[in-house]
């Protein structure tokens, strides 16, 4: 299927610095991957080889000392973006807000910080709604009070009330749509101007960033309204939608007693309960491509295996590609399709899983494949010797070769280029030259 | 003389609930609730169950960490004597079973003070999960490893530096490391100090709660072969507590499954993994990721979580997630018995049919 491979995201020659006291931490150094539409693409290696940097320089939520400093990061969400996809480092961090957690997500590890203790899980998973979906949610509000005020009698004086509802809801809702077309309007200018690199295309996308980092969804009468007690409740029927959906939401994840949990904090809840909950906020506005960073990591198998067993039907039926980040080799085996293996700060290996596990090509993922224990262990298990290295004065050269049993003196020197091998199997290793630099 | 090195009777540890103004015992929380387990001298036991099962209270209470609330803990001692002292405890006269807690008295581990519970800690050591909080960040290597002979009285001062550089070796470090703090080292150099601690008295028996979790995949396979080089040699006994599977196979003989304070199934490793008998041990096995695409297995779903301990569930404690339930499993408890001989034991009323 050519639909199938269209790809989505792509990264090229990523580097990522973190500048810390002790010196400048290069966690990324070049790193280039692509996550096609439709695929489960996993990112493996052990900890401390940049795997969680790299989908947090994706997302843009590098946190300081961190740096994205060269590289690029390209986007290919909707069918008028395909032809060239959209450049996220030169965007806004506003941009960046209207895609997280809208087209994509993200669960992290570890659900018990990922979580607020002091919000109820329907305040968390209902954030996603009231910031990408709240025209939606005041749509599907007006639909429903209209119904109610036709129920009521003619005179009653809640359908007076309604009616003040719905006029401040419509209200808000023009001010949202208003804002949304603008938004929209300089996206598009940015996208047409964005290869452009001349003084004047420069001062005029600067100009339309800035717009639209200003810009607000504004409605006098709502926000008027807003401030005037008694009269903000207007807002208070917009709650009880959210809520309804975040229900919704809860119950396809198989959660049980939805309506209960939804009032409950995070430390009242199991840890598998914990991470479902933190699965919710990331599938809240059906993400384009969602990343799970370890998501099972900290669970037991059994609740492990129901995580993944949800993933791989939500994979199914509502998100289209899964790029999921794990150092278990026998997760990716089970639920990957194309698989990068990384090293400290650089890619190692790309291939399909099938391909990876039957012919590892890189001495690193075939070190890696052996140290972990079989099923049907007898024999001692094999080892890779040392430890991974220090990444603030990483090893010259390709950065595997102190600990690489196949070590040659250009090993040392010069950092391998990644070639393709067979088709669809990248490597980069001096073992394997290549028809030049890919 | 037959002895088995630790063995473990009806062992129960609650933790209490407080509750109301006067924090009133209002109940517990039953994390080891009955369980029995004997290792033979130089073998290593794999205990496994979910986060919660109580593997690890179990593992502390045998180290005297935590107090035991009920049960007896016997170490290093004479099996007849041992059971011709549980036989007065189990009969029914009262003068007898007096007669049996005095003579246990001397015996039982859980009720051992001041000199003779020193002199036994000596034997038993302890490997805990995560090095990083295991170590005190401001001590020295050398430090480290030297209180455990300093604590005991071990060595002379003159010659506590030899016995600790020998140690490191043991464990692979070299004589540059003494003078250097932990966080100076990786995760897996770190776990190798607390290794060399665990040794430093010369124990018979350790504790290994998670050794090798922390640790990256690539490491943990060398903390593995080490952990396995250490006990041929010293013929050491490990107690391995642990939740991933595959680990335990690559070094334990023996499995024993813990679920909700209680050893379900307890039989020689390549056994269990051959044919699980209990319910709760295949969909465990089931649900261990296979690195390898090609194989792809029948993988039991278990619905829901594991219930609170403080109110477990009545009769089988595993019935409201077993797929084989019947009207027994929920009135009545079912008690670990002799399975296909070999030394296999389960708990389940339906081992059989299942």
């Amino acid at each position: 299927m050519s639909t199938a491979l269209q790809t989505l995201v792509e990264t090229s020659d990523l580097h990522t610095n973190f500048y810390t006291f002790e010196g400048v931490v290069r966690a990324l150094n070049g790193v280039s991957i692509v996550v096609n539409r439709g695929e489960t693409y996993g990112l493996v290696g052990e900890s401390g080889c940049g795997k969680s940097v790299t989908v947090r320089s994706l997302m843009r939520i590098v946190q300081p000392p961190g740096r994205i400093d060269s590289g690029r990061i390209v986007l290919f969400l909707n069918e008028r973006d395909r032809s060239r996809g959209i450049e996220i480092l030169q965007r806004t961090e506003t941009y960046m807000q209207s895609i997280r957690g809208s087209d994509i997500s993200m669960i992290f590890q570890e659900p018990g910080a990922a979580l607020n203790p002091v919000l109820s899980v329907l305040d968390q998973v209902g954030e996603s709604y009231r910031l990408h979906r709240m025209e939606q949610m005041i749509t599907e509000t007006l639909a429903g009070l209209e119904g109610e005020r036709t129920a009521m009698h003619r005179n009653s004086p809640r359908r007076a009330v309604r009616r003040l509802q719905a006029a401040l809801l419509k209200a808000e809702r023009r001010g949202l749509q208003r804002w949304a077309a603008l938004v929209g309007r300089i996206d598009n200018e940015l996208y047409l101007l964005e290869d452009r690199q001349d003084v004047e295309a420069l001062a005029r996308k600067e100009s339309l960033n800035r717009g639209r980092d200003r810009a607000r969804p504004r409605s006098g009468l709502a926000s008027i309204a807003r401030r005037v007690p008694l009269l903000r409740r207007y807002r208070r029927p917009i709650n009880a939608t959210i809520r309804r959906h975040v229900v919704e939401l809860l119950r396809s994840l198989g959660i049980p007693n939805p309506e209960n949990v939804v009032r409950r904090y995070p430390h009242e809840l199991s840890g598998g309960m914990q991470q479902r909950i933190v699965i919710a906020i990331a599938l809240a506005c059906h993400p384009t491509l969602l990343i799970a960073d370890e998501p099972t990591s900290n669970l037991d198998v059994t609740i492990q295996a129901q995580i993944v067993e949800l993933i791989k039907d939500l994979k199914r039926t509502t998100i289209s590609s899964v790029l999921f980040i794990t150092h278990d080799l026998g997760l990716v085996a089970e639920v990957c399709d194309r698989v990068t293996v990384m090293y400290a700060g650089d890619v190692s290996e790309t291939a399909t899983v099938r391909e990876l596990f039957r012919g590892p090509l890189h001495p690193y993922t075939a070190g890696l494949l052996a140290s972990v224990p079989k099923v049907d262990q007898r024999e001692e298990l094999s080892m890779i010797p040392g430890a991974v290295p220090n990444l603030i004065r990483p090893p010259e050269g390709c950065r595997f070769h102190p600990r690489c049993p196949k070590r040659m003196e250009i090993c040392e020197i010069q950092k391998p280029p990644t070639v393709e091998h067979s088709r669809g199997h990248w490597v980069a290793c001096h073992l394997y030259p290549g028809r030049g630099n890919a | 003389m037959t002895q088995n090195l630790v063995d473990v009777r009806e062992l129960k540890k609650y933790y209490p609930v407080t509750g109301g103004i006067f924090r009133r015992h209002v109940a517990d929380v039953r994390a080891v609730d009955g369980v029995d387990l004997a290792l033979a001298r130089g073998e290593c036991l794999g205990l496994v169950g979910e986060s919660g099962c109580g593997k690890t209270t179990l593992g502390k209470a045998i180290l005297r960490l935590h107090d035991a609330t009920a049960g007896r803990i016997y170490f290093e001692q004479d099996s007849d004597k041992v059971e011709s002292v549980e036989a007065m405890l189990r009969s029914p006269s009262p003068s007898e079973r007096a007669r049996g807690r005095a003579l246990s008295k001397g015996m039982d581990l859980n009720r051992m003070k001041g000199s003779a519970l020193l002199a036994l800690r000596q034997k038993i050591q302890v490997v805990f999960q995560d090095p990083t909080n295991s170590l005190d960040p401001r001590m020295l290597v050398k430090d480290i490893v030297a209180e455990p002979l300093v604590a005991q009285r071990l060595v002379k001062a003159r010659d506590v530096e030899g016995r600790v550089r020998e140690l490191l070796a043991t464990v692979g470090l070299t004589a540059d490391h003494l003078m250097r703090y932990p966080h100076e080292f990786s995760g897996g150099q770190r776990q190798r100090i607390a290794i060399a601690r665990a040794l430093a008295t010369s124990p018979e028996f350790i504790l290994m709660d998670e050794p090798t979790s922390a640790l990256d995949v690539s490491v943990q396979a060398q903390i593995l072969n080490l952990l396995r080089k250490l006990q041929e040699e010293f013929h050491l006994t490990y107690l391995f507590v642990t939740h991933h599977l595959l680990v335990v196979k690559y070094i334990s003989n023996r499995i024993a499954v813990m679920y909700l304070g209680r050893i379900v199934e307890l039989g020689p490793t390549a056994e269990i993994f051959a044919r699980p008998l209990h319910p709760y041990t295949r969909a465990l096995l089931s649900a261990i990721p296979v690195p390898d695409p090609e194989t792809k297995r029948e993988k039991i779903i278990l619905s829901g979580d594991v219930p609170n301990p403080i109110n477990p569930p009545s009769g089988c404690r595993f019935h409201p997630r077993c797929a084989h339930v019947r009207e027994i499993c929920r009135t009545t408890e079912p008690l670990l018995e002799t399975a296909n001989g070999g030394g296999r034991t389960v708990a389940c009323h339906r081992w059989r049919e299942v």
